[in-house]
């Protein structure tokens, strides 16, 4: 069986019609859809269940009111409307749809269920009729069975959980061992020849009851059918505490998962709490530091001015300076020539100086006379004053880049400080509420688990003793069955039933036996693939169906990880989906959540080395895209995004896959 | 600039603000931009100089600080007189401060941080 495509009408947070194609290339028939908490995820998986079985299952697996799975949107814009899922999938060659669909009434903001429309048909065929489609669907895939291939994270640690306790481990495995193979179906045959057996007995004891021997040995025979009537009576009092205490356990256990989901948040929104203080810290270092940078730079306002004043004051004390030394240059030279024209002999050569030297001397004195004539005074020092008190001026990038800096740091932190506001708001919107008291829980919980264990041992005490008396019974019509006049019709009869029953029986265990080494093989195979300690050779389910990891030496490892418990798990389920039918597809909502990074690569690789379609609906914390999409190994065919566009809404978004 | 009420100056040894400066003063105070008045102060009168906001000329100002806090390190009344006038008094100054702080005040309403204030050029006049 191949699933082809789902529609989802106002299912969940679904509004209006939207679709998940899963038909993909054989070559890579894995579907990614990626959602974060509170996306929908699970939705899709109940979606799926839904349109398959026309229920909808808990967490725990427990049976929901189909009306918690209608839109809120859709109920709230008018009195009535319909929900429900459509499935599309191919199995043996032919395409089938089935369709359930809910109409559903408004009132006073509560949703209430009117008619379910079921619908089923092959394509290019009649439509099944309705009370044929469950019939039809089993044979498909069987409801029972159905946990194997649709599964949550949620499952595997109840299934887990389940496989840690010695005690529970061999009964439960027995159990899923034969669920998913079929062997209940056998034992309804040894129960019948058994009833028959019964009636024949009846019979040989009225034919054999002249004789006082056997009068005797009946008398023991009634007195041991008492006992198996009174144990059989203890055992259905047992089983009847012992599911209703499961019940009550299941429904601890939900409740449980609620509160573990409200921690999560809760932390969730502490770690976002914790960094938001410590960016509103961070942010009040620094604007202390800027309250100190404005104490010495309060001049940040003016600092452009500032700026070009000090350029300006340094070029008008060069320029002046310059002045200044041509003045005293001019000043010196004239009183020079001054100097020489009082005296016509060469003080330096003694000779008589020429009358055109002279002239020449007073032309240029006369030169330096009118240039001096309108030289004003400059006060060097005055200029000097200003620029020393503009100097620190000149570069002040430095310091408008440590204005900028501060202010840049300080938005950011009060950027990241609100986005995490945002998302404290959001978490604690959705867990808004609860107030639940979550000692008590776990102490009913803890007393629930205490009165499974007691009801178990109890239940197996009894099993023993009835085995016993069944045995006891078995000699005593065998001895009275010798007793009995031979040639009796009724005593040929039950010989015959005897060999016939001990024929099914014997069948039954070698069945039980052959299926059990085949789930061993299968798992054992897939532990290897996926555990990443090197110690670890495989798994042995042994003939009481204790699971034991053993190494290379084929010794039991007693001692093994929380990591191994849950590869262990997911090592069986996978081995049962793989023995329970030829193909089917394995549809996993958030299964790798609690698995460390090597154990998610090596299931993703395994994922990807299977031949079977694997949708897989994770979220960021156990699947990141760019991260891990290459341990797929080029396989995926689809991928979805689940795009938040409401408290209630979420749309359904195909990513390009070129 | 407008001409300046004589009643209303600065003794010169104290600068004061006028009731709205110090209201503008813990307007821009409780944005805790400054590390107290004295710095918003001096930020003001750049703000008003850089802006050309108009010194306030009426009102009665009451001392906040001494001359001496506005300037220990004499450095703040050289560059505001390069800016403003070589013979600005500190009566001039308490009077252009007063109405950076309003102006300041006024601008600290629509803004985040300190920078949206001070370096965001305004023409507008107190």
């Amino acid at each position: 069986m191949r699933l082809l495509s789902a529609t989802f009408e106002n299912w969940g947070p679904y509004y209006g019609t939207q679709s998940i194609n899963f038909d993909c290339e054989r070559t890579a028939p894995i579907v990614l859809v990626y959602g974060e908490n509170m996306r929908g995820k699970t939705s899709l998986l109940r979606g799926l269940r839904f349109a398959l079985f026309g229920s909808v299952e808990g967490q725990d697996g427990k049976m929901l009111d189909p009306a918690v799975m209608a839109n809120y949107d859709a109920r709230d814009e008018s009195d009535s409307f319909e929900f429900g899922v459509t499935l599309m999938l191919e199995h043996q060659s032919e395409e089938i749809e089935i369709s359930r669909r809910f109409a559903a009434s408004v009132d006073n903001g509560r949703v209430v269920l009117g008619s379910i429309r079921n619908k089923m048909r092959i394509v290019g065929k009649n439509p099944i009729p309705e009370q044929d489609i469950q019939e039809m669907v089993s044979r498909i895939i069987h409801p029972d069975i159905a946990e194997f291939f649709l599964f949550d994270g949620e499952m595997l640690e109840r299934f887990e959980k389940r496989l840690r306790s010695d005690e529970t481990s061999a009964k439960y495995l027995r159990e899923r061992i034969e669920m998913v193979l079929g062997v209940p179906a056998l034992r309804y045959l040894k129960t019948d020849i058994e009833a028959l057996i019964e009636d024949t007995s009846a019979a040989v004891r009225k034919e054999s009851s002249q004789e006082k021997t056997s009068r005797d040995r009946i008398k023991s025979l009634e007195a041991v059918e008492d006992a198996q009537r009174g144990l059989a009576k203890d055992r259905d009092q047992v089983t009847q505490e012992l599911e209703e205490t499961r019940k009550v356990l299941k429904s601890l256990e939900t409740q449980m998962q609620e509160v573990e989901a409200i921690k999560e948040i809760f932390f969730d929104r502490k770690s976002k709490e914790e960094q938001i203080a410590e960016l509103d810290r961070d942010r009040l270092g620094i604007e202390a530091e800027m309250r100190a940078f404005l104490q010495t730079n309060w001049w940040i306002p003016v600092a452009d001015r500032l700026s070009l004043e000090a350029t300006k004051a340094e070029e008008a004390m060069v320029s002046a300076g310059l002045a200044l030394d041509r003045q005293q240059r001019l000043a010196y030279e004239a009183e020079q020539i001054r100097d020489q024209i009082g005296k016509p002999i060469c003080e330096v050569c003694g000779q008589s100086v020429p009358e055109e030297e002279f002239g020449k001397l007073k032309e240029r004195l006369s030169a330096i006379e009118d240039e001096r004539k309108d030289e004003t005074i400059i006060d060097i020092s005055l200029l000097q004053t200003r620029f020393k008190s503009l100097s620190r001026f000149i570069n002040i990038s430095p310091v408008i880049e440590q204005f900028d800096s501060f202010d840049e740091e300080i938005r950011r932190k009060i950027f990241r400080a609100s986005s995490l506001k945002s998302e404290v708001e959001s978490l604690t919107q959705s867990i808004e509420g609860n107030t639940v008291d979550v000692s008590a829980l776990e102490k009913n919980l803890q007393n629930a688990r205490g009165l499974e264990d007691q009801f178990e041992r109890a239940l197996t005490g009894l099993e023993e003793k009835q085995a016993e008396a069944v045995s006891k019974r078995s000699v005593l019509i065998r001895s009275i069955s010798d007793l009995a006049p031979s040639g009796g019709m009724a005593k040929a009869k039950l010989q015959v039933l005897e060999q016939v029953e001990d024929a099914v029986g014997n069948a039954i265990d070698r069945f039980r036996d052959s299926m059990r080494l085949r789930v061993e093989d299968e798992a054992s195979a897939i532990f290897k693939r996926l555990t990443s300690e090197k110690d670890y050779a495989g798994l042995r389910i042994d003939g009481s169906y204790y699971l034991k990891i053993y190494d290379e030496q084929k010794r039991p490892i007693d001692m093994r990880s929380a990591g191994a418990d849950q590869i262990v798990t997911m090592s069986l389920i996978g081995a049962l989906a793989r023995s329970a039918v030829e193909e089917g597809p394995i549809v996993m909502d958030t299964p790798f959540g609690r698995l460390d990074r090597t154990h998610r690569s090596n299931i993703l690789k395994w994922v990807a080395a299977m031949n079977s379609q694997v949708i897989l609906f994770v979220q960021s914390g156990e699947f990141e895209r760019e991260r891990d999409v290459h341990l797929l190994d080029n396989r995926v065919g689809r991928e979805y995004v689940l795009r938040r566009e409401g408290a209630t809404k979420t749309r359904i978004e195909a990513m390009s896959h070129d | 600039m407008t001409d300046i009420d004589d009643t209303q100056v600065s003794s010169g040894s104290t600068i004061g603000l006028t009731q709205q400066g110090r209201d503008a003063l813990d307007v821009l105070e409780a944005k805790k931009w400054f590390a107290n008045g004295v710095a918003a102060f001096r930020v003001a009168v750049t703000y008003a100089i850089a802006n050309g906001v108009e010194p306030t000329t009426s009102g009665s100002f009451g001392t906040v600080w001494s001359v001496a806090s506005i300037d220990r390190e004499g450095d703040f009344k050289p560059v505001v007189e390069l800016l403003a006038g070589s013979s600005l008094t500190w009566d001039a100054i308490q009077r252009l401060g007063d109405a950076g702080l309003k102006a300041m005040a006024r601008e600290s309403s629509a803004a985040t941080l300190v920078k949206d204030v001070i370096l965001n050029v305004n023409t507008e006049t107190s």
